[in-house]
């Protein structure tokens, strides 16, 4: 009986020391890393990995990016991880043409580490497939919101 | 001495003795010198004597068994809560320490066509340009965002 109640307690405490963590993790836990982890180190693809006080006036802590040519496996994989990260999304705006995703933006409320996190992809003209990973505070947001509103 | 003693028993068997006396006998049966004519009934004291000490050790018995569970429960305790601790410090460490996703983006850097670069106006260089490529004039998503925000 005792020996149940103190399973029962370690098991608890893991639990919660776990959940704490996956909240520190919160930010790694999107399947594009996948993205970035594969290709970025590949020839034809550029990766920038961009975080600290030069991103303080953008009001964002973290700027990930990647450019690679859109082939048909970069495509399935980006495509894959799209859709696996915009479930958690709280704003999504995006273009499909010929049921893939052309453009997309993604934002996604991390409630328990109170930051945003934004996911941009567009495939240019060119062939070449751009993806964005930001993270920032919650006044990111109207900043954010701006650069993607065209001056009229 | 002896008279004494032969007047303890008498008093003794009469169920007259309190019990500092009888502590007395005991302590007196208890020696070895004895006199002959009563190590006859000797037994009966050293009995008592022997009964006293076994109980005295039962009762430092029952308290012990009543304090070294409590000992132990705490020190389960202890051993469980550093047992979980130091797991979960291991498992913490396996987690941050994925290859390739925390460590590498703690340190700005671009990496182009497979080559590292760390120049911090390169990087900003870069960075910029992945981002107008994303927010360029021609952009569908723009418009849609724009349709959206406004």
């Amino acid at each position: 009986m005792k020996t149940k109640r103190y399973i029962r307690n370690t098991l608890l405490l893991m639990l919660l020391q776990l959940i704490s963590l996956s909240g520190i993790q919160a930010q790694e836990n999107l399947k594009i890393s996948t993205i970035f982890e594969k290709y970025g180190k590949q020839k034809g693809s550029t990766m920038v990995l961009f975080s600290g006080e030069a991103l303080n006036n953008y009001k964002l802590d973290k700027y990930r990016s990647i450019t690679l040519p859109y082939d048909k496996n970069t495509s399935k994989d980006i495509q894959q991880c799209l859709e696996a990260d915009k479930k958690s999304a709280r704003k999504i705006k995006e273009v499909i043409s010929s049921g893939i995703i052309s453009s997309g933006y993604y934002q996604l409320l991390d409630e328990n580490n109170h930051i945003n996190r934004y996911i941009l992809f567009k495939i240019g003209n060119d062939g070449i497939a751009t993806l964005i990973y930001m993270e920032g505070g919650k006044d990111s947001e109207e900043l954010i919101n701006k650069l993607f509103i065209k001056n009229k | 001495m002896t008279t004494d003693i032969h007047k303890l028993l008498n008093k003794y068997f009469e169920g007259e003795t309190t019990s500092e006396e009888e502590k007395s006998l005991r302590n007196y049966f208890s020696q070895e010198n004895t006199s002959e004519d009563l190590l006859e009934i000797a037994p009966i004291f050293t009995f008592l004597e022997d009964e006293a000490t076994a109980l005295a050790v039962l009762d430092e018995i029952r308290k012990e068994e009543t304090t070294i569970p409590r000992k132990n429960k705490q020190l389960r305790t202890i051993i469980w809560t550093i047992t979980t601790l130091v797991a979960s410090f291991f498992i913490a460490i396996l987690l941050l320490q994925r290859p390739d996703t925390t460590t590498q983006f703690v340190e700005n850097q671009v990496w182009v066509n497979g080559k590292k670069i760390t120049d911090s106006d390169a990087i900003r260089y870069y960075a910029e340009e992945s981002f107008s490529k994303v927010k360029s004039e021609e952009n569908i998503l723009e418009d849609q965002l724009n349709f959206m925000f406004e």
